[in-house]
C-alpha cells in the first residue's frame, strides 16, 4: 500500500503563526493510521504563507499554505477520502498548476535541500536523504583532496565577506600547531535575517556533517557551534543532532572507525552584533569581552586559545557535504565568475512574497525581487533593494539588472553579506533607511575604537538632524567626509561598514537628502518632523472614526462635520488614515 | 636576530626584523607614529586607531601598532588621507572628551597668559615664579595689572560661587610690584644667538612683546621707535594717574635688557624705509599702533578749541599740557573719551561733559572707568549726537541732536536713530575721541588695505618676510592684546624663519561651557579682596598720581587662594591635547552628545571619566603589571566606560591604589588626588630615587614641578633596567611623598623659660653636645635611633656613641627575623632569596606575612604570578588580604602555634597524623618546584618558628627564604651596640637616664609616656615632622626626609640602594649624619674625613 506522508513546517516562522495547533490537529486525527506518515519539518522557505502544511502521495506533493487546523482537517479530508476542495489554499503542486509554482522552480536548493523535508530531529530522515555520505566518503580522502574538492568547487564564505572557504582551510592545515578547531559562526544577527537560522532549525545535521568534514581536513579535534541564544529550537535542535550523530558514531571518538575523533560543543552567545564578527565570536567563547582584535593574526593563524581556527559560517558548512557528494563540479556549474554555487536569501521589505530563496549566483536582483519575490504592491514602484543586512548598501532601481556576485555586488556600493535582502519602494525615505541602519550598528558598536563608537553616533546625529529638518548642507558635507574616515580607519568589519547605508543612499538618493535640507521635504512622507497630516473638508464625512482613533486626541469635530488635526498634537503615527472610509486624510 | 625584512617606508628601503610590528619599525627609523592606547608595557589593543598607516594593496587603513611588517610591503606614514584619519579620529575622541585643557581665564586672555599658574604661585607667596610664569606670555605684567579691563575676571568661575571673581589683575599687578620692589625682574637669561635678525618698528606693547619673544628665540632685534620714550600707546595714551610712567620704563628697561637694539625717534616713512628695513633684516614686523584721530565729520570742526582726542592725551603723557577752557565737551564713549574726559578735570577743567550718541549701557569703555569719572565730577550727556560746533574764531557752542535707540547694528550695540530735537552746550573746548585708525601712509600700495595692513590669520602682509601685528593690525584694542599679538606674530616670524612658511602656533582646547552656579554649589563662599582707592576729591588734588594702591600681600595670598583651578590637571601630560595640536584638530567639528560620568574620588587618585578616551590603558595596566583586576570596561559602545567590577565604587574592588593606572593614563581622566595649589604652567622634571617608605626600596621618579619646587607626582619607569620593583610601587609609595611638605619642623628650637624660640644650627648643636657632655657625667644618655635612617647616618650614630662614652642606644623596632638570617648564613651558607625568585616561584609559603600592609609591592608580585603562572600559596598565620584567593591554603593560626603547625606539616610530609587540609599542604609543597617561603617578623618571638621553616625547607630540599621585616633599613640599625629599648625606658623611669637623644622617631610613638619623658632632664628631638613630644623637648631640630637628601640603606634583599633629593628640604632641615657629626665634633670625637 502507497503510504502518504503529511509534512508541517515547524521552524519558528510555522510555530509563530500558529502551525503547532496544526501539528497537533493532524496528530490527533492520524492517530492511529499507518498509511500516513506525519512529519515535523522545518521551513521550506514560504514564510508569507506560513503555516505550511505538505502532502505527499503517489509520488506527488502538494503544498497548502495559511492553514489552520480546520484547514488541515479538509486537507486530510480532500486526500484520503477524496471529499472537499482545498484548491484556493494550494501554494505548490509538482502534479499540476499551483501560484507559487513558479517561484520555487526559479530556486536550485543545495543549501535548503533538506528544509522542510525532512524531520530535522530524526537523523534517519537525513540518512535516508543521503546524509553522512559525504563524511564517509570525504574519510576515505586525504585532508589535501578534500580541500581540492572544496576550493575546486569555488565556495566563499557566506557569512558575507566571501572568503575563499577552501583557501582557509589550506591555511589552517598548513598552520603549525598540534590542536586546532573549528568555529561555526551561527551568531546570525542581521535583524530580519533567518537564512541560518532555518538550516539550524530545519536540517541541523548538514552543518555537523560540513563541520565533520572541515575537522578532517584541517586536523582539528574540537568544534564550536557559536549560537545566538535567541534561537532557541535551533540550540535545542542542535543538541538533539550532536547527540544522535554521537550515537550513530559520526561524531565522538574514532569516527567511523577511522580513528578520526573530533566533537562539537554549543556555545550560546549573549545577542551582541558584533560577536557575529570572528575575533569578538572567538573571545567570547573563551569567556572574555566581545570585542574584535585587529587582524592580522588571522584566526586561521591564531584563532580559539591561540590556536589555528577555521571559522566559516552556518551557510557555508552547510554546502560541505552536498559538495563532497555530488563533486566540485556540479556545485561550480552554477554561479558566474568568481562565485559558484547558490545563495540564500531572507526576502523582505515591501516585497508580495516575503521568505527565503535559494537561487544559483548571477541570477539578478530584478529575477529575484519580480520573478520569485512578485514584486511591491498594487500601485507602488520598487526604489530601491538593500542588501547585506544593516551594514549593507541601497541599490537603487536603476541598478536592479546587476547579477548577484560578490564582485558586482561590492562594485554598487553595497555588499553581499549574509543574506539578507529588503526591498524599498515609493513610500520609503532613503535618509530614514540610512538612519534606521545607522541606529542599530550604532547601538551594536561595542566601543573599542573611535572611529565606531564615537563616528556613528556623530553620522546617526547628523541623520537625525537632517530628517528633523534641522540638517544643514555642512552637515552633508560632514556626513560624507566622516562616512569615509569611519569605513577607512574602523577596527573591524562593523565598523568599517557601518557607513555603507549611508554612503550608498548620498551616492544614489542624494536629492532626497538635500530635500530635507534645503526644502524642508522628505519626498516619500515618512519622516515625522517634515510631514502634516490634513483632513480634507470636502471629503470629510464626519464620521468621527479617526476621532477615535487618534491616540493623543489631536483630532476634532462634530459628528456630520468636517473633522481637523491640531498638527502640533499630532504624532503622526497615521493610525487615521487607516481607519478613515472615505480616504479624506493625507500627508503632506 | 636578523634583519631580514626589506620594506619600503615613505618611499626608502628599510630593514625590519621577522615579527616587527609598523610601529617599531617606524620608530627605529625616527619616524614618530602617534598612539594613544599602545605602550610597550602592556598587551596589544588596537582600539584608539590613532597609529593608522597606509600599506600598498590594504583595502583599508593599517593598524601599525599591530601589523608585522612582511617582505616587500609598501608603507607610508605621511599621506594626506592618513594625516586626515588621525585628525578625524582626534577630533571624534575630542567631541566625548569633557572638561577644561586650559581655564576659561587663560582662554579669555588674548595674550593666553597662564592666569591658573600666576595666581597658584602667588597664593603660595612665590611671586619671583608666578613673574617667571607671567613672563612666558604677559610681558610689562604690573602695567597691565593696572590698565587691563581684564576679560579673565569676566569667564572667572568664582563669580559663580561669590559673583566675584578673583583679582586676577590686582594679583598680577602686585607680583609686578613685589618683584621690581624686591631684587628686580628676574634674572636675563643667556641667549644663544641664530644668527637671524629681525627688524621690529613700533615700540608699543605689541612691538616689545614681540622683540623680547624673539630674542628668546635667539634674534638679533632691533626696535624702531618714532618718540623718544617705548611704550607707544601705554606711555603716551594711558595717563599716569592710571599708569606711573616709573613702572611702565621699569618693565621696559628689563625686556630692552634682553638684548634688544632700540633706535629711537625712528619713523617709519620718515627717517627710514621699509625697503631699508628688509634689506637690513631678515623680517621686518610692523607695529605702528593706531594712532590717527578719526574725524567727527560735523561743521565747525576745524575751530582752534577743537582737540583730537587721542592727540590731547599725548600731550598730557609728554608733560605739554594742551590749553583747555573752563567748560570741556569730550565727544565720544570709549575709553580715549574717558581718559581724555578725566585729564581735562586734572588739568583744571570744572564743567566737562562727555556727549555720546548712545545710552550708558552700549558704552565701550569699561564701567569702572565710567565710574570713576563721575565721581570725579565729569558729566554725561546720553543719546546726543554733534551736528556742529559752532563760535567765531574759537569754539563757543556745540549743537547736539537728540537721539533714540532703535534696532541693534552690526556689532550687537541698538543703532542711534536722530529725533530731530537739537539743543545747545555752551563749551570752550571740545575733544573728539570717536574713534581711532592705523595711519598707512609709511606703506608700499601693495600691503595697504582699505583700514589698516593687508595682513592675514599668521599676521604676514603680501610682501615676504613683512609682518604686521598689534592695533596697527587689529584696529585700536586692549594693551593685552597687541602683547599676545606681538607674541604670536613672533612665533610665525620665527616659522617663517625656520620653514619658510608663516604659521601663528595652533591652539586647541577643550572647554566646558555647560557650567553654572549649580555645579558650584558645594564651593565654600569666599569674598573678594578689594584694592584701597584714594577718594576722588583727594584724586583730583594729586591729579597724575596713581590713585589705585592696589591689593596689600595678606588680600593677595587671600584672593588668589580663591581660584578654584579649573584647568585640566594633566595639560601637559596628555597626549589626546599635544596630538590635536600637532594634528591641528578641532575639538568643535563633530560636537555631539556626550554621556555623562560621574567624577568619583577616592583616598589615591580622581577618575574622571567624562575624559576617558577608552583606551583600555589603565584595565591592561591593572591587569598586567599591578597584578590586579579592579576595573575594566563596563557597558558597550558610545556608552562604554572604565569601571570597577558590578560597577560598585571602586573601594570594594580588588584595587590597591598602586596607581599604574594613573601613570600610563595618556588623559587628564585619572590623576593623582591633588596636591593643594597646583602649578600649572610647566612640564614636570623626574628624579629618580627610592621609596623609604618600606624595605622593598622601589624604584621611583619623584616628579617636581620647577618653578614651585614641590613633589606633584611619583610615578615609575617601566624601562629602567635592573629595577629593584621592576617598575612596581604601592600607594605608600606613590603619595607619602606629594605630602612630604605637610606638618614639618622646619627650624632648630630651644626651650627656655616663656617658651620655645627659634636659633641657628650652632647654637643648638653647642647647647646639646655641651648638654649630652655634661649629662655623661652625671647620668645617663640614652639615643632612641629610628630604624629607616640611612647608613650615613648609623654611621655617623656609631661616632656620636663612641664620643659619648657610655651612651646607650636603642633602636625602635618591632620584633625582627635576624635570627633566621643568622641561620640562613650559618646553616644554608646563603643569603636570603631575591625578589626574581619570589615572582618565579610556582609555590610561595607565606608565615606570619603581612604583605599588603608591610610590603605592598610584594603582594602585587604574587597576585600577578598566582593570575598569570598559577602560583600557588600555602600561609601559616599573617594576613593574606586579596591573595586569598582560589585555592590558596591558609592556616589561620596565632604567632605562637606557628611552631606546632611547622612541625604538623613536616609529619603530613611523612604521612603521619595528618588532616585532609594537612595533606593538601603537604601535596603542595612536595609539588613545589620553586618554592619561596616569606617570612614575616614574628618568627623572632619563638625560636622553634625559624627552626621549624629550615628544617620544614629541608625536608622538601628547597633552600629559598626571604625574612620579611617593616622597617626600611632595619638590617643598618641593628649592626648597632644596641641595648633593647625596654631597658632605656626602664633606666628612664628610675632616673639614671637623665637624657634622651631621640633622632627620627618620637619615643611617645614607640611606647614612652609623657609622665617618662618629664622624668628626663633633657630631651633633644630630632625629627622631620612636627610630632608629639615636641612641646616636651628641651631641645628640636628638623631632620630631612628620604626625598630630600642624599643617603643609603640597605632593602630586604640586601641591595645597597641610594636616596636622591628630588627637592630642598623644608627650612633648615638636615640630615640626621650631618646633625650627629656636629654633636661627635663638639663632643671631640673623631669624624669621617667625608663628612
Amino acid at each position: 500500500m502507497a503510504t502518504t506522508t503529511v509534512r508541517v513546517g515547524l521552524a519558528s516562522c510555522g510555530i509563530a503563526s500558529g502551525a503547532t495547533l496544526v501539528f497537533e490537529r493532524l496528530r490527533s486525527l492520524l492517530s492511529g493510521r499507518d498509511d500516513v506518515k506525519l512529519h515535523k519539518v522545518g521551513c521550506v522557505g514560504l514564510c508569507f504563507r506560513e503555516p505550511l502544511v505538505e502532502v505527499e502521495k503517489d509520488e506527488a506533493r502538494y503544498l497548502y499554505g495559511e492553514v489552520t487546523p480546520e484547514i488541515a482537517e479538509a486537507i486530510l479530508a480532500f486526500h484520503l477520502q477524496g471529499e472537499g476542495d482545498v484548491g484556493e489554499r494550494l501554494v505548490f503542486s509538482s502534479a499540476g498548476a499551483a501560484p507559487e509554482n513558479t517561484m520555487l522552480a526559479k530556486q536550485v536548493r543545495i543549501v535548503l535541500r533538506n528544509c522542510g523535508q525532512i524531520d530535522p530531529e530524526r537523523i534517519e530522515e537525513y540518512i535516508a536523504r543521503g546524509g553522512y555520505q559525504a563524511l564517509a566518503r570525504a574519510l576515505q580522502m586525504t585532508p589535501d583532496q578534500i580541500i581540492q574538492e572544496v576550493q575546486a568547487s569555488g565556495l566563499r564564505g557566506r557569512g558575507g565577506a566571501g572568503f575563499p572557504t577552501g583557501l582557509k582551510w589550506k591555511f589552517t592545515r598548513a598552520a603549525p600547531g598540534d590542536v586546532k578547531y573549528v568555529v561555526c559562526n551561527a551568531d546570525e544577527g542581521d535583524p530580519g535575517a533567518f537564512m541560518d537560522r532555518s538550516v539550524l532549525e530545519g536540517d541541523p545535521h548538514s552543518v555537523l556533517e560540513g563541520m565533520i568534514i572541515c575537522a578532517w581536513a584541517v586536523g582539528a579535534c574540537e568544534g564550536t557551534i557559536y549560537c545566538r541564544a535567541e534561537y532557541p529550537l535551533a540550540v535545542r535542535r542542535l543538541g538533539v543532532a550532536i547527540e544522535q550523530a554521537r550515537a550513530a558514531g559520526y561524531l565522538g571518538k574514532d569516527i567511523l572507525g577511522t580513528g578520526f575523533s573530533f566533537d562539537i560543543r554549543v556555545k550560546e552567545g549573549a545577542g551582541a552584533f558584533v560577536c557575529g564578527e570572528e575575533t569578538a565570536l572567538l573571545a567570547s567563547i573563551e569567556g572574555r569581552r566581545g570585542m574584535p582584535r585587529p587582524r592580522p593574526p588571522f584566526p586561521a593563524q591564531k584563532g580559539l586559545w591561540g590556536k589555528p581556527t577555521v571559522i566559516n559560517n552556518v551557510e557555508t558548512f552547510a554546502n560541505v557535504p552536498w559538495i563532497l557528494t555530488h563533486g566540485a563540479a556540479a556545485f561550480s556549474q552554477h554561479g558566474i565568475g568568481q562565485s559558484r554555487g547558490t545563495k540564500v536569501f531572507a526576502l523582505a521589505g515591501k516585497v508580495r512574497k516575503g521568505g527565503l530563496v535559494e537561487v544559483p549566483m548571477g541570477m539578478t536582483l530584478r529575477e529575484i525581487v519580480e520573478g520569485i519575490g512578485g514584486g511591491v504592491g498594487e500601485g507602488h514602484t520598487i526604489k530601491a533593494v538593500q542588501m547585506g543586512g544593516p551594514s549593507g548598501g541601497c541599490i537603487p532601481l536603476a541598478l536592479l539588472d546587476t547579477p548577484v556576485d560578490y564582485e558586482s555586488i561590492t562594485a554598487t556600493g553595497a555588499i553581499m553579506g549574509s543574506g539578507g535582502m529588503v526591498v524599498l519602494d515609493d513610500t520609503s525615505c532613503m535618509v530614514d533607511v540610512a538612519r534606521f541602519f545607522l541606529h542599530f550598528t550604532q547601538g551594536e558598536s561595542c566601543g573599542k575604537c573611535p572611529f565606531c563608537r564615537v563616528g556613528t553616533k556623530r553620522m546617526l546625529e547628523i541623520l537625525e538632524r537632517i530628517c528633523r529638518g534641522e540638517g544643514t548642507m555642512e552637515d552633508l558635507a560632514r556626513l560624507e567626509e566622516l562616512s569615509v574616515h569611519v569605513k577607512d580607519g574602523s577596527l573591524c568589519g562593523l565598523g568599517q561598514t557601518a557607513p555603507n547605508p549611508v554612503l550608498t543612499t548620498l551616492r544614489y538618493f542624494r536629492h532626497e537628502y538635500e530635500a530635507h535640507i534645503r526644502d524642508k521635504r522628505c519626498p516619500a512622507k515618512v519622516c515625522t518632523a517634515l510631514i502634516r497630516y490634513r483632513i480634507d473638508p470636502a471629503k470629510c464625512i464626519g464620521c468621527t472614526l479617526c476621532v477615535r482613533q487618534c491616540p493623543v486626541g489631536a483630532i476634532s469635530g462634530e459628528r456630520r462635520q468636517a473633522h481637523t488635526i491640531r498638527d502640533e498634537a499630532c504624532v503622526r503615527c497615521g493610525q487615521c488614515i487607516g481607519v478613515c472610509p472615505v480616504q479624506a486624510i493625507s500627508v503632506e | 636576530m636578523a634583519r631580514t625584512v626589506r620594506v619600503l617606508l615613505n618611499g626608502r628601503e628599510a630593514l625590519g626584523y621577522p615579527g616587527q610590528t609598523i610601529l617599531s619599525l617606524c620608530s627605529e627609523c625616527g619616524i614618530e607614529i602617534p598612539t594613544l592606547c599602545h605602550d610597550p608595557h602592556l598587551s596589544v589593543h588596537g582600539g584608539c586607531s590613532l597609529c593608522l598607516v597606509e600599506v600598498k594593496g590594504a583595502r583599508t587603513l593599517i593598524r601599525a601598532c599591530v601589523t608585522e611588517i612582511t617582505p616587500g610591503m609598501e608603507i607610508r606614514t605621511d599621506t594626506e588621507r592618513v594625516r586626515l584619519a588621525r585628525r578625524t579620529d582626534l577630533e571624534l575622541l575630542l567631541s566625548d572628551h569633557v572638561g577644561d585643557c586650559r581655564p576659561p581665564c587663560t582662554l579669555t586672555c588674548p595674550a593666553r597668559g597662564d592666569v591658573q599658574g600666576y595666581v597658584n604661585l602667588a597664593a603660595q607667596g612665590r611671586y619671583a615664579e608666578a613673574l617667571a610664569a607671567l613672563h612666558e606670555n604677559v610681558t610689562l605684567p604690573a602695567s597691565i595689572g593696572r590698565v587691563c579691563p581684564a576679560p579673565c575676571e569676566e569667564v572667572c568661575r568664582r563669580n559663580f560661587v561669590d559673583e566675584e571673581p578673583v583679582s586676577i589683575r590686582e594679583i598680577k599687578r602686585f607680583v609686578g610690584d613685589w618683584c621690581l620692589n624686591n631684587g628686580g625682574l628676574g634674572e636675563i637669561p643667556r641667549i644663544e644667538e641664530n644668527g637671524k635678525s629681525v627688524g621690529v618698528v613700533g615700540g608699543g606693547p605689541a612691538g616689545l612683546s614681540a622683540g623680547y619673544f624673539l630674542r628668546r628665540l635667539g634674534y638679533a632685534v632691533t626696535l624702531y621707535e618714532k618718540e623718544q620714550h617705548l611704550g607707544g600707546m601705554m606711555r603716551y595714551g594711558i595717563p599716569d594717574y592710571r599708569l606711573p610712567p616709573a613702572v611702565l620704563e621699569r618693565e621696559i628697561a628689563w625686556l630692552v635688557k634682553h638684548g634688544i637694539n632700540v633706535k629711537r625717534n625712528t619713523a617709519l616713512g620718515r627717517d627710514i624705509s621699509l625697503d631699508a628695513l628688509r634689506e637690513r633684516h631678515n623680517a621686518v614686523l610692523l607695529a605702528l599702533g593706531c594712532w590717527r584721530s578719526l574725524p567727527l565729520r560735523v561743521p565747525g570742526e576745524d575751530l582752534p578749541g577743537v582737540l583730537k582726542g587721542i592727540e590731547f592725551l599725548y600731550d598730557v603723557n609728554a608733560g605739554r599740557f594742551p590749553k583747555i577752557g573752563p567748560r570741556v565737551a569730550v565727544i565720544g564713549g570709549g575709553n580715549t573719551a574717558m581718559d581724555a574726559c578725566r585729564c581735562a578735570r586734572r588739568l583744571g577743567a570744572n564743567e566737562v561733559t562727555v556727549v555720546y550718541r548712545r545710552s550708558r549701557a552700549e558704552m565701550p569703555a569699561q564701567p569702572i572707568e565710567i565710574e570713576e569719572a563721575m565721581e570725579e565730577g565729569v558729566q554725561f550727556i546720553f543719546l546726543a549726537a554733534p551736528k556742529s560746533i559752532e563760535g567765531t574764531g574759537k569754539v563757543e557752542r556745540l549743537i547736539c541732536e537728540r537721539m533714540e535707540l532703535g534696532e541693534p547694528d552690526a556689532s550687537g550695540r541698538r543703532q542711534p536713530v536722530p529725533t530731530g530735537k537739537s539743543f545747545v552746550l555752551e563749551v570752550d573746548t571740545v575733544i573728539v575721541a570717536v574713534g581711532q585708525a592705523p595711519d598707512l601712509s609709511a606703506l608700499p600700495v601693495e600691503i595697504r588695505g582699505e583700514r589698516g595692513p593687508k595682513v592675514d590669520e599668521h599676521y604676514a602682509t603680501p610682501l615676504p618676510g613683512v609682518f604686521a601685528c598689534g592695533d596697527f593690525r587689529t584696529g585700536p584694542d586692549i594693551a593685552i592684546r597687541a602683547i599676545g599679538e606681538g607674541h604670536w606674530a613672533a612665533l610665525s616670524i620665527h616659522r617663517y624663519l625656520t620653514t619658510g612658511a608663516p604659521r601663528r602656533p595652533y591652539e586647541c582646547d577643550v572647554v566646558q561651557r555647560d557650567l553654572g552656579p549649580a555645579d558650584f554649589a558645594d564651593r565654600e563662599k569666599q569674598p573678594r579682596e578689594h584694592p584701597k582707592v584714594l577718594a576722588p576729591s583727594r584724586r583730583l588734588k594729586a591729579p597724575f598720581t596713581e590713585f589705585n594702591l592696589g591689593l596689600s600681600e595678606e588680600q593677595v595670598l587671600r584672593d588668589a587662594s580663591r581660584c578654584m583651578e579649573c584647568g585640566c590637571p594633566d595639560l601637559h601630560e596628555c597626549r589626546l591635547r599635544r596630538y590635536a595640536v600637532e594634528y591641528e584638530a578641532s575639538p568643535d567639528r563633530y560636537a555631539g552628545a556626550h554621556v555623562s560620568r560621574v567624577e568619583e574620588a577616592n583616598p589615591f587618585y580622581v577618575r574622571n571619566m567624562d575624559k576617558c578616551i577608552l583606551c583600555g590603558r589603565c584595565v591592561r595596566a591593572c591587569d598586567e603589571i599591578a597584578g590586579f583586576h579592579a576595573i575594566d570596561f563596563v557597558k558597550r559602545g558610545f556608552e562604554g566606560s572604565i569601571a570597577a567590577e558590578y560597577l560598585r565604587p571602586i573601594e570594594d574592588s580588588e584595587c590597591t591604589g598602586c596607581g599604574m593606572c594613573v601613570q600610563l593614563c595618556p588623559v587628564g581622566a585619572l590623576v593623582e588626588v591633588r596636591v593643594q595649589r597646583r602649578m600649572h604652567s610647566a612640564p614636570l622634571h623626574q628624579v629618580p630615587t627610592h621609596c623609604g617608605e618600606c624595605p622593598v626600596g622601589c624604584d621611583l621618579l619623584l616628579e617636581v614641578e620647577p618653578p614651585s619646587g614641590r613633589i606633584v607626582r611619583v610615578s615609575t619607569d617601566l624601562d629602567l633596567a635592573r629595577s629593584v620593583s621592576f617598575g612596581n610601587a604601592c600607594a605608600r609609595g606613590r603619595l607619602a611623598p606629594l605630602a612630604s611638605g605637610e606638618n614639618r619642623l622646619t627650624a632648630p628650637q630651644l626651650r627656655s623659660r616663656g617658651g620655645t624660640r627659634p636659633v641657628r644650627w650652632e647654637r643648638l648643636l653647642d647647647e646639646v653636645s655641651s648638654t649630652v657632655r655634661e649629662a655623661s657625667t652625671t647620668g645617663k644618655v640614652a639615643i632612641l635611633a629610628a630604624p629607616d635612617l640611612a647608613n650615613e647616618d648609623y654611621q655617623a650614630l656609631r661616632q656620636f656613641v663612641s664620643a659619648t662614652a657610655g651612651a646607650l642606644v636603642s633602636v625602635a623596632a618591632g620584633p625582627s627575623p635576624a635570627p633566621l638570617a643568622t641561620l640562613l648564613r650559618d646553616r644554608w651558607r646563603t643569603r636570603s632569596a631575591t625578589f626574581g625568585e619570589v615572582r618565579e616561584a610556582d609555590v610561595l609559603l607565606l608565615i606570619d606575612a603581612r604583605l599588603e600592609t608591610d610590603q605592598p609591592v610584594l603582594a602585587s608580585w604574587i597576585r600577578l604570578a598566582m593570575r598569570r603562572s598559577g602560583t600557588r600559596i600555602l600561609a601559616i598565620g599573617g594576613e593574606l588580604g586579596r591573595l586569598a584567593k582560589g585555592d590558596a591554603l591558609q592556616f589561620a593560626v596565632p604567632p605562637e602555634r606557628y611552631a606546632e603547625t611547622l612541625s604538623a606539616l613536616q609529619d603530613a610530609l611523612q604521612g603521619v597524623n595528618s588532616s585532609p587540609e594537612l595533606e593538601r599542604a603537604a601535596a603542595l609543597l612536595k609539588e613545589a618546584k620553586r618554592l619561596v617561603a616569606l617570612v614575616g617578623s614574628s618568627v623572632a618571638t619563638d625560636d622553634r618558628t625559624a627552626q621549624g621553616v629550615i628544617a620544614l625547607l629541608e625536608a622538601v630540599g628547597q633552600k629559598k627564604i626571604l625574612p620579611l621585616y617593616r622597617e626600611t633599613n632595619l638590617p643598618s640599625a641593628l649592626e648597632l651596640p644596641l641595648t633593647p629599648w625596654e631597658e632605656v625606658l626602664a633606666s628612664v623611669r628610675n632616673g639614671e637616664t637623665t637624657t634622651l637623644v631621640a633622632v627620627g622617631v618620637d619615643p611617645l610613638d614607640v611606647g614612652a609616656t609623657e609622665d617618662d619623658l618629664r622624668l628626663l632632664r633633657r630631651l633633644v628631638l630630632f625629627h622631620h615632622r612636627r610630632t608629639g613630644s615636641l612641646p616636651l623637648a628641651h631641645a628640636a631640630a628638623p631632620l630631612a626626609w628620604w626625598p630630600e637628601r642624599e643617603g643609603t640603606f640597605r632593602n630586604l634583599v640586601g641591595d645597597i640602594l641610594t636616596w636622591r633629593p628630588a627637592v630642598p628640604p623644608p627650612g633648615d632641615a638636615k640630615p640626621a649624619s650631618w646633625v650627629l657629626t656636629g654633636l661627635t665634633r663638639r663632643l671631640g670625637g673623631s669624624v669621617p674625613a667625608t663628612a
